[in-house]
């Protein structure tokens, strides 16, 4: 019976959220029209969309203790990611005020609820609640003060860059409640406040790691292994760091959990019946940037695109599936590309990031096939110039392919190059994670994003 | 020409003539032994090479036999190619590059019947591009070439190519034939081990690519390299290019060794490095040699030659040094003959003077008895009769007086005759001054002796003999020089204007640091006759003292042992006029 409510209550979310996206109707997702708080009840109601990794799976007690990290993991960036590990590990300590779940609901993260201001015209400014117990986890309570630090620069009179990317302004009204003014005025605007920049923490003097507010703060930290003690229970889960190793090996030191696109290690874990494997949603999708306007972009049908992930890349991948978030930027204040500077050549090269395998596939496919006659790799600053100069035939690179913010994505894209618009954008595929868990492990949800929480959300209320 | 430019001379023919003959001779043998050797070295390598690409070819070949028989017994490869399972298409897509790997080869690609690459090891995502006609090329290739290898360049993902030596295989699988084409990285490293040796550059030159074994920081050859900087040698080797236009294109490619003559050059410049130190140093050597010899023997000699040329009768007080060489001796030897010319000179001299004196002595006697003997003969008849008559004492005095007459006004006679033997004085004014300049220049260069004048200016003119008061100051200097003794020393000539007895007299000083005199010798030495030195007259200073007199002057004498003489000659002043 409840497994039947489940799913019916998520055909109807879908329902309801698919016409918003479409009609770009201005629903809030979770938040009724009326400027009225988020009830604890709706929150409830929507928390009980099933984001396990394994939905519809009892619980069980044995909870995830050892976790594979395949890539470095730097304190300085907490906790803002900049890798998939990262990603992860962050997502363990730092809380947002709200959260995106599995479905792309909004749902209660640092916040407790959070409407739009209706006595403000502008339609995009938000009265924001935190919860009652909000506390770091050195256990001193987290204020609305809190918050507006964490998000000005060093010298407190402006928002930081990538907070004003999402931000246009923000007071605290009270210890508790602040007023943000968002930059997107789309419907799902309020999903804005999931996004990673907005992660709050507090710096410590004497520690990498600054203070989270999830259920869980770091208790050591070794060369290879970062241990997490949560904060109930008082369990800890061992991250271990080995960037550049072959991720099997992490499967055979016997860790709980591994992410990874990796194809042999995925067929591996197969041959491994201790453990099992999830994919995650798809996360990232492959695009084809083509510099130049008054050059017709390449188009591919979803059949060809669809081909190239199947010829091309190896691990994980699917033809690119619409819709396309840069295809519906009409909220947006977007400033107008500019074009490209320099001279396409007409026998230039595909660049592709060094660092993603998947788009060294796909450019090497091109090559294969002769639509391009070389493909070249780059990273780091060498990349970040070639993307300016956008004097090369075409670019693969990899954007998220359901950004919480799609006008704060095409906006980091034109920072990325002047010439990037949308009509230069061309999908060609999706590539994903898989979760390889052992056996029994339980406690995996995931988010909008496909990153994992090893705690249960009901932790979050200590 | 000097003794020294001589020496110089004949020490650069003896030294460098053969120096740089031996230098060009070395030069040459080592140049053209090396370049015999570096010709071996070359064609020794280009010999083998032949035989190390058949041995690479041959080993492909083993290899690809192997995945064949590997093939054979893959049933999931069946099932992909064969069967055409769709779930073994990943398998299949990434078959090559495993076996690739497995196997040791840098490039393999497999096609089916139709050319179609249905898997690519070295280019994993150009499965699918068809190459037609490659394998039929590959084998006619292979059967027409002279060293039985071939090259190929295969497509890359960067656009480079890839050149490899390759081999084919095929395989026969339900039906269906597949073809293996696989091979080894023709790059830097396999270029050198064709190499071996390190100082061997292996180049392949084919169309729109090259290769080398060393580096361009090594200083890899250009392909067209002259004779003047390598030693080269070259074998073709049959290509096949894919990915071109035309798709499929078989050309030849061309493996260049080279020998650089870079070490040679730099020997040959170490060698004229050290050749031209050499020769430098031998010059060096020889003006150093040249100095040397002229300070020990060309000096000495015209050291010699100078003092010689200075030595005459009235000379003879020039010393020679010794010294134990061959100057030395004859120096010595120099000595020793102006030595004896100063004795026989003397004795000469005395002989002369008592030649002289006895002659004028004789002849005054003569005169003087002529003048006598009838004052004799007067006397004794005188006597006689004052003896005898004395009465007729005055009467006979009175007869016999024109004789005694005759015979005194003969005596005077004589007595006027010997006077005007000596030269008559001319008085005119003479510039005391100047006579000095001219006898000090005339004087100056004489032995050791350093002169020094201080003249009073606007000294009054004197009267007198110009002749006699050069001759004072000529024996005056000439003595103060010989005091010296030829050792270093200084003769001065002050002139003064003085007062004495109310008379103003030009006073001239000559002084000399030389050995200097006793007061006894000091009180004599204008004595006639008397002499200090060796060989002397002792006719200088007193002729001196006379010609002083006779100008109505004087002179006087200061002097001490060792520390030197001062002469003062003092000569009334006043012109002729005047007087």
């Amino acid at each position: 019976m409840k497994r039947m409510r489940s799913i019916i209550g998520r055909l109807a979310f879908v329902f309801c959220f698919g016409a918003a996206w479409g009609c770009g109707a201005r629903i809030v997702t979770g938040v009724p029209l009326e400027s009225s708080p988020v009830p604890l009840a709706s929150q409830a109601a929507a928390a009980a969309v099933d984001c396990g990794l394994f939905p519809g799976r009892a619980e069980s007690t044995d909870a995830i203790s050892t976790v594979g990290l395949a890539e470095r993991i730097d304190p300085a960036h907490a906790p803002h990611p900049a890798n998939e590990s990262e990603r992860l590990l962050f997502r363990q300590l730092y809380e947002t005020l709200i959260r995106a779940d599995c479905q792309g609901h909004a749902a209660p993260g640092l916040a407790a609820s959070w409407r739009l201001d209706t006595r403000n015209a502008n339609g995009n400014t938000w009265i924001v609640t935190l919860r009652q117990n909000a506390r770091f986890s050195d256990d001193t309570p987290v204020t609305a003060t809190d918050v507006v630090s964490n998000w000005m620069r060093d010298n407190g009179s402006e928002l930081r860059p990538e907070v004003g990317r999402l931000v246009q302004s923000l007071v605290a009204v009270d210890d508790r409640t602040l007023e943000i003014e968002l930059q997107s005025r789309r419907a799902d605007a309020v999903l804005a406040l999931a996004h990673t920049d907005l992660a709050i923490a507090k710096p410590v003097s004497g520690s990498l790691w600054p203070l989270g507010t999830r259920a869980a703060r770091i208790d050591s930290t070794g060369s290879s292994v970062i241990t997490l003690v949560r904060l109930s229970g008082n369990s800890t889960v061992r991250f271990l760091v080995v960037p550049g190793r072959d991720s099997r090996d992490l499967l055979d030191q016997g860790v709980d959990l591994l992410l990874t696109r990796d194809p042999r290690t995925l067929d591996y874990a197969a041959t491994l019946p201790q453990f099992e494997k999830a994919p995650l949603p798809w996360q990232r999708t492959h695009v084809l940037l083509t510099p130049g306007q008054g050059r017709a972009a390449p188009s591919f049908s979803p059949e060809e695109r669809r081909t190239l992930a199947q010829d091309a890349v190896r691990g994980p991948a699917r033809g690119a599936e619409g819709p396309f978030w840069w295809e519906s930027l009409s909220d947006c204040e977007v400033t107008a590309s500019r074009p490209s500077t320099q001279t396409q050549s007409a026998a230039g090269s595909i660049v592709y990031d060094t660092d993603d395998a998947a788009a060294r596939e796909i450019a090497e496919r091109f090559v294969g096939i002769g639509r391009y006659p070389r493909a070249s790799g780059l990273t780091g600053e060498a990349l970040a110039q070639a993307l300016r100069r956008g004097n090369e035939s075409g670019y693969v690179l990899s954007v998220e392919r359901r950004p919480l913010d799609p006008c704060r994505e095409m906006l980091v894209l034109g920072e990325i190059a002047g010439w990037i618009d949308p009509q230069t954008i061309v999908p060609l595929v999706d590539t994903r994670l898989h979760a390889i868990v052992r056996r029994g492990r339980s406690g995996l949800t995931t988010e909008s994003d496909g990153t994992l929480l090893l705690l249960p959300t009901g932790s979050i209320a200590r | 020409m000097l003794l020294r430019t001589r020496v110089l001379l004949s020490f650069g023919v003896v030294v460098l003539i053969p120096l740089a003959l031996l230098a060009f001779g070395l030069r040459h043998e080592m140049t053209n032994r090396l370049t015999e050797e570096y010709q071996a070295r070359v064609d020794s390598v280009v010999a083998t090479i032949p035989e190390d690409l058949q041995y690479g070819s041959a080993d492909i070949s083993a290899r690809l036999a192997s995945l064949k028989t590997g093939i054979l017994i893959d049933n999931r490869f069946r099932q992909a190619t064969v069967g055409g399972d769709e779930s073994e298409r990943d398998y299949l897509l990434d078959f090559a590059e495993s076996a690739m790997h497995l196997t040791g080869l840098s490039m393999l690609q497999i096609q089916d019947e139709d050319g179609k690459i249905i898997s690519s090891g070295h280019f994993r995502n150009e499965h699918g591009r068809v190459e037609t006609g490659l394998t039929e090329a590959l084998t006619a290739t292979l059967k027409h070439s002279p060293s039985g290898v071939a090259l190929m360049t295969t497509r890359s993902s960067d656009g480079e190519g890839l050149l490899s030596l390759v081999r084919s295989e095929t395989i026969q699988l339900g039906g269906r034939t597949f073809t293996l084409i696989g091979g080894t990285a023709v790059d830097k490293s396999f270029l050198a081990h064709l190499a071996r040796d390190p100082a061997i550059v292996v180049s392949l030159v084919y169309p729109a690519g090259g290769s080398s074994s060393a580096s361009e920081q090594e200083g890899a050859p250009a392909h067209n390299v002259s004779a003047a900087d390598a030693v080269v040698g070259w074998l073709e080797v049959p290509l096949i290019r894919v990915g071109t236009e035309p798709p499929l294109e078989v050309a030849t490619a061309r493996l260049q060794v080279t020998q650089s003559r870079a070490p040679l050059r730099d020997l040959q410049g170490s060698v004229d490095s050290l050749f031209l130190m050499t020769a430098v140093s031998a010059g060096i050597a020889a003006l150093l040699m040249g100095a040397w010899l002229s300070s020990r023997i060309s000096k000495p000699l015209a050291d010699l030659a100078a003092k010689t040329a200075v030595l005459d009768l009235d000379r003879l007080d020039v010393r020679f040094g010794g010294g134990s060489d061959e100057v030395g001796s004859l120096s010595r030897l120099l000595g020793d003959l102006a030595s004896r010319l100063r004795t026989s000179t003397t004795r000469v001299r005395d002989a002369e003077r008592r030649a002289t004196v006895g002659d004028l002595a004789r002849q005054i006697n003569h005169d003087i008895k002529n003048g006598l003997i009838p004052l004799r003969n007067v006397i004794r008849h005188l006597e006689q009769v004052e003896r005898d008559e004395p009465a007729s004492l005055s009467s006979v005095f009175a007869e016999r007086r024109p004789t005694v007459d005759a015979s005194i006004v003969y005596l005077e006679t004589l007595a006027t005759s010997y006077q005007r033997l000596s030269p008559t004085m001319v008085h005119r004014d003479c510039d005391v001054n100047a006579l000095i300049v001219e006898v000090v220049r005339a004087a100056q260069g004489r032995d050791r002796a350093e002169f020094a004048t201080q003249l009073r200016a606007n000294l009054p003119k004197v009267s007198g003999d110009p002749i006699a008061l050069r001759r004072i100051l000529e024996n005056l200097t000439v003595n103060a020089v010989e005091s010296l003794e030829s050792k270093p020393g200084r003769v001065s000539v002050i002139t003064e204007l003085i007062e004495r007895d109310g008379e103003r007299r030009v006073r001239i000083t000559v002084a000399d640091t030389g050995c200097g005199m006793t007061k006894e010798e000091a009180g004599r030495i204008f004595t006639d006759f008397y002499t200090t030195k060796e060989g002397g007259t002792g006719l200088g200073l007193s002729i001196v003292r006379r010609l002083v007199m006779d100008l109505g002057g004087a002179v006087a004498v200061e002097s001490e042992p060792g520390k030197g003489t001062r002469i003062m000659v003092d000569i009334p002043s006043g012109s002729v006029e005047r007087k």
